[in-house]
């Protein structure tokens, strides 16, 4: 067991590159062929009516003129071994993983990342406890009263849920909730959980409700449609014909079965979402992860971009490790061969 | 004035660049007729002037300021926003309309003295005035400044480059390159409060340049370089909490060294100031609306759908105002794509633009009002003239007609319209300029092109220009500080037509314009300068290649909790070191 | 006598169907005594299982509708609380289902099923008085090293060990009643005879009463005392074992009876039955589709084509003449990834097989699961590259032929599998299935390709009018007639039959067999018929192989190979294949109990 994580640790270090590759390529390459010369990329990292000198300086000191693999180079010997940043009057240590400096607000990424970490990480543990729970209780009431009036209003809410965007239903909320009845605080308050755990929940509960909804509606879905499933089993059959109450029949041997597959769809989930929920934060103005490479996104901050993107794929990686493990520890099928 | 000067000017002064540059937020489709109108009190006025101290005072941005570090910024907003922790040699006074542009003192005990020959302006400051840590401010602070923020350009990049193309300091290369600040000699500082500095050429409105947070005074030993920003030294009423890591949450706190009797300004109304970044746009407003928050501070104005909560209820309208921003949208005809060589034929655009079609593809009134000339009129030296203007400002069919009969083609001709593709509004004004023209028989294909190309690559190429047949260019124009040569030199001079990165899109180079921005650069009289800025305006009017359409308006939103609110001129936005709270 | 622990009185039930409701079981009664055991034997529809269900109460919260009474040990099933069924359930009546894969939870041990089982009912007992039952239980049923299998997963186990252990499941609470639901069918053979044996000790050691329900006469011949017949919801013949197989009164038991494989008929026997039966004027009994195919059959003759015609006067293969395929020395290793250091290790599927096989004749080879001889058919074929040896087809060498060169082969060689379904694609009308063979070996004259096929479906048993019908439309008989009409359709001279009929019932796996024979008669083919069941092999082979563990150990005439085997395995797979006397099953089932306890004393 321990050989197969470590090779998959290994095939995710290996993953993590290819990705910083192709963010990479996609930064570096794609605005030379559309033409953009290097002076043309420099002038997007001053300030807007730049002198030549400045130009000249700041391609300089970006390595705008090397080769992509030189700077490619630089980049993956800052994440193994640190590197260091002129800021004018000193050097700057910044120590492994670095994972550069911002272009835009000189800034070193891996700090501003560690700092937006927190947000996004309560919000996707809020949102996935919510949605776990509600959507697979659904979507289980559901499928053992199929067909009934309760079974017909989750769907179709359900339905609502899949298909509304958060930036919809969180504005809403919002406007509900937070301004024509002030119950929740507005957008923008993040309180960190160590300061006012209260705060920390209070603000959080519209966000989390927010995407958990759209969640919990897939979940409630996939729920529903895996317990139709599997409540038809022969073993489901066996199982009641042990005489096991119907409760034990369900929970034992229907959710268990049921929910396995959901796992590995969770942790990919959960795994995005933890390198960020773009249209949560934007609509909720919360300071984490994916606002952060949004408004990157649109500054044309490659370090920052990097940073999140390698964040996010790591993120990805370990879910779906720690996941598969999980895996082969509900289903001891997995187990062989593995 | 020498030839090498106006180089100088129209390679460097690229200045007129728009202080307000982000034209963003303002203007929306929705604005409705042109009889909407709100409040408008804190344009002309104080609104709820009060002496009230305290509270904290709570800023709203949906994105982040370039950099918190005064000599290393651009925007308009930080400009007025640094007055709270940067103060400068002068600065704008705060008072309502046209008195609020003129620069007083503030670090300074007077305005710059220029020497006979003009090169050489003196600054001398207060006595007793004190950085955050009780430590005196001296001469030596403000000229390292100025050397960090315009001699270090591979670190501190973001500001402009003015004191660096004015001053006289040979191949100074910056204080992080050359240790000792002696080197600098565009700055001197004889004792420890007088500065002087020493210009290559005359600059007649260099108090301005004073205005700039460039001036605000750097501790050497504080500095550092691009990580400043995260721990700057005060010099005015506020301080920083603690240190600051950007995109987090911005805290300043009152400065107990600052003396207020040292201050023209009354600047320390709230206890606290915060600042909350990357806030979503609608949310902010919604918040602004209600009172959570009290300023955008990126000063842009509403969004869409606030905006029209606010025209839709008195109440909200009451608290609201529409001021210009200063930003001035129109096309250039460009006289070297035929047929334009042919005046005749450029006033038949001028004659047939429906320019209230165009306002109405910004927004209405409320985005903008019709410019009829090429000042914007809080500029001085502005006049409300309305040369090629017509009735209604809706178009002349019989003087178009003339026109296209007298350059020779009176069934109309083709040719481009050139607009940015990604601002919506610009790409809708250029359509309303296509079907008010075709009906005139002039046909014209709308060309866009990506607005961060644009200026470098395509409407900024004049070869381009010409090998494309862009002979109307939309564009739009602000200046860095609110004078005539700040606002035209960069658009009209004949000397600033670059191959490439041009802003003189109408390709101008008439010998009496030029001879008239040179020569206000070293007119001291303002009441003169006013006069030949006024006769520049006329002349490039005169020159047909000019078709002014709006005067953008922003929609901006004052919460009833403060107080001392007004719309400074100077930074066409609410003046936030005016800024108090209501307290009850 | 004792009251009976089983009382079933005018059961029916119905089912809500598209069409208004389905009476799947229609006044059904019977007893089962104390110590009793009753043989419940129907075809596919016949409504055994759902009577069986009905027995444990399993109807409850579905839409059927059970009426009638059931009395299982003095409860009326039928009106007890949900909660006193579910007190029976396990513990009065314990069910033992087919399928063992499907039927254990795949994520818990064994151990832990089994533990389940008995808790429910004992809620007194400790953790360890429970698994010590387990252990027990599983002892019981033969599983070796109890204590330590207790806690595997279900797919860690054989099928046959998986069957072993629900029926452990269900003797964890020692009940009144085992009902047993087809708990044979997906077994080999021999696992087969184990099983019913080990249910017939159980009874015998327990006191037990038994219901076994299953759709094979002979299954049940050796193991119970009554036996009921049932056809489409009713009760059609009951009695006593030995008399209802020795002599069948109701017509739906003859034909059954008649279409059991015969392990002790032989082909010639068959195939004489068969060609008088053809030749006979068509019966009323013999129904609309032999007239059909008779009417096909005599306008090929009519038009004369060659290889069509003359098959009532097919002669013997001869030895002398070449061998239409040759397999030599064929051998296919598989790699086997091994544990956790993912070493391969070589595993030969086919190991040195060889044997030859003439024109018109029929090879039948026969093996247990994992005996290799799919894999076999897979490399005649070309399916798959064989490792090594030798296959030559018409004097050619085919082993290594680029796949190019194969297209041409492919014409001549046809495949039959056992799930004709999953072998149709459900979009594509059977017309179109049929026919595209046609289209890829270049015929474009779709009216021809038409005309074609609809013959060939009438030939087969089918209508013509059937051709722009969808897969789903058709029975698991009907559906193995598309399947063989697909295969027919390019005239192959080799037809590779893999397990084709062992997915049917009885009646339908006689008519489909039938059919493969007049079939072969008709265009002279000449057949690999793959299966495990011994009697369905003989029946069809002029030539049997015995396939175990990659090897054939006995390749001869199928009478001599049935009746005087020289192979120890072949005799074990021969003791072990049900009969359908009683009498002898019982006999049968004494040289099994001898030969266990040679072995065991050895």
């Amino acid at each position: 067991m321990i050989r197969y994580i470590l090779r998959r640790l290994a095939a995710g270090v290996v993953l993590l590159l290819v990705v910083t590759m192709v963010v990479f390529a996609i930064f570096f390459l794609v605005p030379r062929l559309a033409g953009i010369d290097s002076d043309g990329l420099a002038a997007r990292y001053v300030g807007k009516s730049p002198s030549p000198e400045a130009i000249a300086a700041v391609k300089e000191r970006l390595n705008l003129d090397e080769p992509i693999t030189v700077q490619y180079g630089e980049f993956v010997s800052g994440l193994v071994m640190g590197t260091e940043y002129d800021s004018g009057t000193d050097v700057i240590h910044c120590d492994a993983p670095c994972f550069g400096y911002s272009f835009k607000t000189n800034t070193e990424v891996w700090p501003q990342l560690v700092d937006r970490l927190p947000v996004t990480g309560s919000l996707a543990i809020g949102a996935a406890v919510i949605w776990v729970v509600a959507g697979v209780s659904i979507g289980v009431l559901s499928a053992l009263r199929r067909g009934s009036l309760l079974d017909r209003a989750a769907m179709i809410t359900a339905l609502a849920g899949v298909s509304l965007p958060i930036f919809f239903t969180g504005l809403v909320s919002l406007a509900l909730l937070s301004y024509y009845w002030p119950i929740f605080p507005p957008g923008g308050s993040y309180t960190g959980i160590t300061e006012n755990p209260l705060a920390w929940a209070h603000a959080l509960v519209l966000p989390w409700v927010t995407l958990a909804f759209l969640y919990a509606a897939m979940y409630a879905r996939l729920t529903r449609a895996g317990m139709l499933d599997t409540m038809g089993e022969d073993f489901i059959r066996t199982a009641r014909a042990k005489g096991l109450p119907e409760r034990t029949v369900v929970t034992k041997h229907g959710l268990r079965a049921a929910l396995t597959p959901i796992i590995t769809i969770f942790g990919l989930d959960f795994g995005l979402m933890l390198g960020g929920a773009v249209l949560t934060e934007s609509t909720f103005s919360l300071p984490g992860l994916g606002k952060f490479a949004v408004d990157a996104i649109r500054g044309n901050d490659l370090p920052v971009v990097l940073g999140v993107t390698m964040l996010t794929a790591a993120f990805v990686v370990v879910c779906n490790l720690i996941v598969d493990v999980l895996y082969a520890w509900v289903d001891p099928r997995v187990r062989v061969g593995a | 004035m020498s030839k090498k000067w106006l180089g100088l000017a129209a390679a460097g002064i690229s200045a007129a660049m728009v202080l307000t540059a982000c034209g963003g937020g303002g203007g929306n489709d929705d604005g409705g007729g042109s009889d909407i109108s709100v409040d408008d009190s804190a344009i002309s006025s104080v609104v709820d002037e009060s002496a009230e101290k305290g509270g904290t005072l709570k800023y709203a941005h949906s994105d982040q300021f370039d950099s918190l570090d005064p000599g290393n910024t651009y925007y308009a907003a930080n400009w007025d926003f640094t007055r709270y922790y940067a103060r400068t040699l002068v600065t704008y006074p705060q008072k309502p309309g046209q008195k609020g542009q003129e620069p007083v003192p503030d670090l300074a005990t007077d305005l710059g003295e220029v020497s006979d020959d003009g090169l050489t302006w003196t600054y001398t400051l207060k006595k007793d005035l004190k950085f955050q840590d009780g430590s005196d401010i001296t001469s030596e602070d403000v000229k390292y400044a100025i050397a960090r923020s315009n001699f270090a350009p591979e670190s501190l990049n973001k500001g402009p480059n003015y004191f660096f193309q004015l001053l006289e300091s040979g191949d100074y290369e910056g204080p992080y390159k050359d240790d000792n600040l002696d080197n600098f000699e565009g700055v001197t500082t004889p004792d420890d409060r007088t500065i002087e500095f020493h210009l290559k050429e005359p600059f007649a409105e260099f108090d301005y340049l004073a205005a700039m947070p460039q001036t605000a005074p750097v501790p050497a030993d504080a500095d550092t370089g691009t990580q400043y920003q995260t721990d700057v030294v005060s010099s005015g009423p506020y301080q920083f909490k603690g240190e600051w890591t950007p995109g987090q949450q911005l805290t300043l706190v009152r400065n107990e060294e600052y003396d207020p009797e040292t201050d023209p300004l009354t600047r320390n109304r709230p206890d606290e100031v915060q600042v909350k970044f990357k806030q979503e746009e609608n949310d902010r407003d919604k918040r602004l609306i209600n009172g959570d928050l009290h300023v955008d501070v990126a000063g842009l104005g509403v969004e869409a759908s606030a905006r029209q909560d606010i025209l839709r209820n008195d109440d909200l309208k009451a608290n609201a105002d529409n001021p210009q921003t200063g930003f001035l949208l129109y096309f250039a005809i460009n006289p070297n794509v035929k047929p334009f060589d042919d005046k005749a034929c450029r006033e038949a655009i001028l004659y047939g633009a429906d320019k209230t079609a165009m306002q109405g593809a910004w927004g209405g009134s409320i985005a903008g009002d019709i410019a009829t000339n090429m000042l914007p009129p809080s500029i001085p030296g502005y006049k409300d003239t309305a040369p090629y203007g017509t009735e209604g400002q809706t178009g002349s069919k019989k003087k178009t007609e003339a026109a296209l009969e007298e350059c020779g083609m009176p069934d109309g001709f083709s040719t481009n319209i050139s607009y940015r593709s990604d601002r919506d509004k610009e790409k809708k004004a250029a359509e309303a300029l296509q079907q008010s023209l075709q009906q005139y028989g002039i046909k014209t294909d709308l060309k866009g092109y990506p607005a961060g190309t644009y200026t470098s690559e395509q409407a900024g190429s004049p070869e381009f220009v010409k090998r494309e047949e862009l002979g109307i260019i939309a564009y739009g124009w602000g200046a860095d500080w609110p004078s005539g040569y700040g606002f035209m030199s960069q658009i009209m001079h004949g000397d600033s037509i670059k191959d490439a990165g041009n802003s003189n899109l109408s390709e101008l180079d008439d010998p009496e314009v030029n001879k008239l921005l040179d020569k206000s650069a070293t007119t001291d009289d303002p009441s003169s300068r006013e006069q030949m800025y006024s006769d520049v305006n006329a002349l490039a009017m005169e020159s047909a290649t000019f078709l002014p359409y709006l005067n953008q308006k922003a929609l901006l939103y004052r919460p009833e909790s403060l107080s001392n609110v007004y719309f400074s001129e100077a930074y066409k936005m609410y003046d936030y070191s005016a800024l108090g709270l209501e307290q009850n | 006598m004792t009251d009976p622990v089983v009382s079933v009185n005018d059961l029916r039930i119905t089912f809500p169907t598209l069409e208004g409701r389905l009476t799947a079981v229609d006044g059904v009664s019977f007893e089962v005594p104390a110590g009793g055991a009753v043989g419940i034997v129907g075809e596919s529809g016949s409504g055994k299982s759902a009577t069986s269900l009905a027995l444990m109460g399993l109807h409850r919260g579905t839409n059927a509708e059970v009426t009638g009474d059931i009395t299982v040990t003095g409860t009326n099933i039928n009106t007890a609380s949900d909660h006193r069924v579910r007190d029976m359930r396990g513990n009065d009546i314990a069910m033992v289902f087919q399928d063992p894969m499907s039927s254990l939870h795949p994520q818990y041990t064994i151990g832990n099923q089994l533990i389940e089982a008995f808790k429910v009912h004992r809620p007194g007992s400790s953790v360890a008085d429970a698994r010590k039952r387990a252990v027990e239980s599983l002892d019981r049923v033969g599983i070796p090293n109890a204590a330590q299998r207790i806690n595997s997963y279900p797919h860690e186990f054989s099928g046959g060990m998986r069957q072993r252990a629900l029926i452990a499941m269900g003797l964890m609470c020692e009940p009144t009643v085992l009902l047993a639901d087809e708990i044979t069918t997906a077994l080999d053979v021999t696992v087969q005879a184990q099983i019913l044996d080990l249910l017939d000790d159980l009874r015998s050691d327990l006191g037990m009463s038994l219901i076994l329900v299953s759709h094979d006469l002979a299954v049940v011949a050796g193991s119970v005392d009554e036996v009921l017949v049932m056809q489409t919801g009713s009760i059609v013949e009951r009695g006593d074992v030995r008399d209802v197989l020795s002599s069948p009164e109701h017509p739906y038991t003859k034909t059954l009876l008649a279409a059991v494989p015969r392990v002790d008929v032989s082909r010639a026997q068959r195939r004489a039955q068969v060609r008088e039966e053809r030749r006979q004027p068509i019966s009323e009994e013999q129904g609309e589709q032999a007239k059909r195919a008779q009417r096909a059959r005599r306008r090929a003759d009519a038009e004369g084509d060659a290889r069509l015609g003359g098959a009532a006067a097919k002669p013997e293969k001869s030895e002398a003449d070449a061998p239409l395929l040759s397999v030599r020395n064929a051998r296919m290793r598989f790699k086997v990834r091994g544990g956790l250091l993912g070493g391969a290790s070589d595993f030969y599927a086919v190991d040195d097989v060889s044997f030859d096989l003439y024109q018109g004749e029929t090879l039948g080879i026969v093996g247990e699961s994992g005996s290799g001889k799919s894999t076999l058919s897979r490399m005649v074929t070309r399916l798959l590259n064989p490792t090594s040896g030798q296959i030559v087809f018409e004097g050619r060498d085919i082993t290594r032929l680029p796949e190019r060169k194969l297209r041409p082969l492919r014409r001549d060689i046809q495949m039959i599998f056992q799930n004709p379904y999953s072998s149709l694609n459900p979009r594509v009308t059977i017309g179109d299935s049929i026919g595209a063979g046609l289209r890829v070996q270049g015929e474009n004259d779709t009216k021809q390709i038409q005309r074609k096929v609809q013959e060939l479906l009438e030939r087969v048993g089918l209508e013509a009018s059937h051709y722009n019908r969808f897969p789903h439309a058709f029975s698991g008989g009907q559906r193995q007639r598309i399947a063989i009409a697909r295969a027919l359709i390019l005239r192959p001279k080799l037809v590779i039959c893999d397990e084709p009929v062992s997915a049917l019932d009885v009646s339908t796996q006689d008519q489909v067999l039938r059919l493969l024979d007049e079939l072969q008669d008709d265009f002279d083919l000449t057949y690999i018929f793959v299966a495990h069941d011994l009697a369905v092999v003989r029946q069809v082979s002029d030539r049997v192989a015995v396939m175990r563990k990659g090897e054939v150990v006995e390749l001869d005439h199928s009478d001599t190979v049935y009746e005087s085997p020289r192979h120890d395995y072949t005799r074990e797979l021969l003791t072990a294949a049900p009969v359908l006397d009683p009498v002898e099953a019982r006999k049968h089932r004494a040289q099994r109990a001898e030969l266990r306890r040679q072995s065991t004393a050895a």
